[in-house]
């Protein structure tokens, strides 16, 4: 038969080729076409939804409202002198890690402290809500951060003292930003 | 040869072809795979990650997002923040659920893909088979994610009220799903608890001053209005609160998340 004598490669005349050759170049050039078209297909990156129109909720107006400074003491009647700091403005709910503006402004009673002759108490403290032993866990690392920060600041490690009262004075299982508060006691 | 046969072998091969074609299109997955090029794609049905038969107990992922914009930017960032979530979910086992809303006008939208009612979980014999193709589910998902900010609508104004408001009512419709074993549940809420609009809204904060006892003044109000409820036995993580605003936004914004987590669950942050 004319096609046994073909060699690999070799090129028939067109025209020339057997039936079943050309059969087989013809399946084999439509599987081809189909496998490239199927994976053109399958390659297309148009996103296959529609996007709702561009939007943007108003945003509200939201009036400042400054901490008082918190270098200023309040004589108490003992004698000693306090200034408190709402624990919601130094620390994140459940952190002892102070946010980056409190560090910051608790550089305002460094001053106060320098000139200060005798010791300097760290007290945490925490509303009711929780358990009261991690409460109590919390307030005092919540009162070595602080003391951590005015050590940084040069004050020596050895006038400051960490207390950390947990729940002391707060109502059961009431939250009350009140009682979530570090106060700095000049003794 | 007859030109009979002829016509009829090559009309068979058009046939075998346009099959093929047909086979081809509709298995791109497998194309993919074959040249070592699978990609993640939009999944058409979340069910094949998820095991459809499964009698084990799971956790519950409930992800609420609270859309102030509906940017493929703020997609983008929202799908990266939940990788970790879907990577353990696909890991390890999870019913999901998400609902988002663009604000008032626009209500909240259950996504059909994450809808909670089977966990999603790709397991493999081959581990190399396993973590590719868990690879490839968290990335189509993590489209899925980016497909539902883009298509919420927004309302110029709305508030997270209405999404806090429904957690205890969708954590049990997925336990009461027939089938369903649901164990630990987490909220995942993604807000920027910057409310405008209603006056009756009280996670609306318009005119509102940056201050702690105003915070508690508003969550406050939340629940003994029953706006929002107490959820039991829950874990909520807050996210997106610093995406947008300024200074006494933020505090603001801040002060709220504190004021909610202590009322909402005793585990939250």
């Amino acid at each position: 038969m004319y096609h046994a004598k073909l060699a690999a490669g070799d090129a028939a005349p067109a025209g020339h080729r057997a039936p079943a050759v050309r059969m087989r170049a013809t399946a084999v050039l439509m599987a081809t076409a189909v496998l490239t078209v199927a994976a053109a297909g399958c390659s297309s990156d148009e996103p296959s939804f529609t996007p709702a129109p561009p939007g943007t909720r108003a945003k509200p107006t939201i009036e400042p409202d400054p901490l008082p400074p918190l270098g200023q003491f309040v004589r108490q009647p003992d004698g000693t002198e306090v200034s408190t700091v709402s624990a919601d403005y130094l620390f994140d709910i459940g952190s002892d890690q102070l946010r980056p503006e409190a560090a910051a402004a608790l550089e305002q009673i460094v001053p106060a402290i320098r000139e200060h002759a005798g010791t300097v108490e760290v007290i945490g403290y925490t509303d009711g809500v929780g358990a009261a032993d991690y409460n109590q866990s919390l307030s005092e690392r919540r009162a070595r951060a602080v003391v951590a920060i005015l050590v940084a600041d040069g004050i020596p490690e050895s006038i400051l003292e960490v207390v950390g009262k947990g729940e002391e004075g707060a109502e059961d299982d009431v939250a009350d930003y009140t009682r979530r508060k570090v106060e700095i006691v000049l003794k | 040869m007859t030109t009979t046969t002829s016509l009829r072998r090559r009309l068979a091969v058009t046939i075998a072809s346009m099959l093929l074609l047909l086979a081809g299109l509709s298995a791109c997955g497998a194309i993919d795979n074959l040249s070592g090029n699978k990609k993640a794609s939009l999944p058409e049905d979340c069910s094949v990650y998820q095991d459809m038969e499964s009698d084990e107990t799971y956790p519950l992922l409930l992800v609420l997002l609270d859309l102030s914009t509906n940017s493929a930017e703020l997609g983008s960032r929202i799908a990266a923040e939940l990788t970790p979530y879907l990577e353990d979910a696909i890991a390890n086992g999870e019913y999901v659920r998400l609902l988002s809303s663009g604000g008032t006008d626009s209500g909240i939208v259950q996504s059909e893909c994450f809808s909670g009612t089977a966990p999603f979980l790709v397991e493999r014999n081959n581990s190399t088979r396993e973590h590719k193709d868990r690879e490839v589910a968290v990335e189509s998902l993590r489209l899925e994610i980016e497909k539902i900010v883009q298509t919420t609508r927004i309302s110029p104004t709305g508030s997270a009220t209405g999404l806090l408001a429904r957690i205890p009512e969708d954590i049990n419709a997925i336990r009461s799903t027939p089938g369903a074993k649901v164990g630990d549940v987490t909220v995942l809420v993604w807000t920027d608890l910057l409310g405008v609009g209603q006056d009756t809204d009280c996670l609306n904060v318009d005119g509102k001053k940056a201050s702690i006892s105003i915070a508690e003044g508003i969550v406050k109000r939340c629940f003994t209005t029953a706006q929002i409820k107490e959820v039991d036995g829950a874990k909520i993580r807050f996210l997106g609160l610093s995406e947008s605003g300024t200074g006494p936004q933020l505090e603001l914004a801040r002060y709220i998340k504190t004021e909610l987590c202590l009322r909402l669950s005793d585990d939250c942050s």
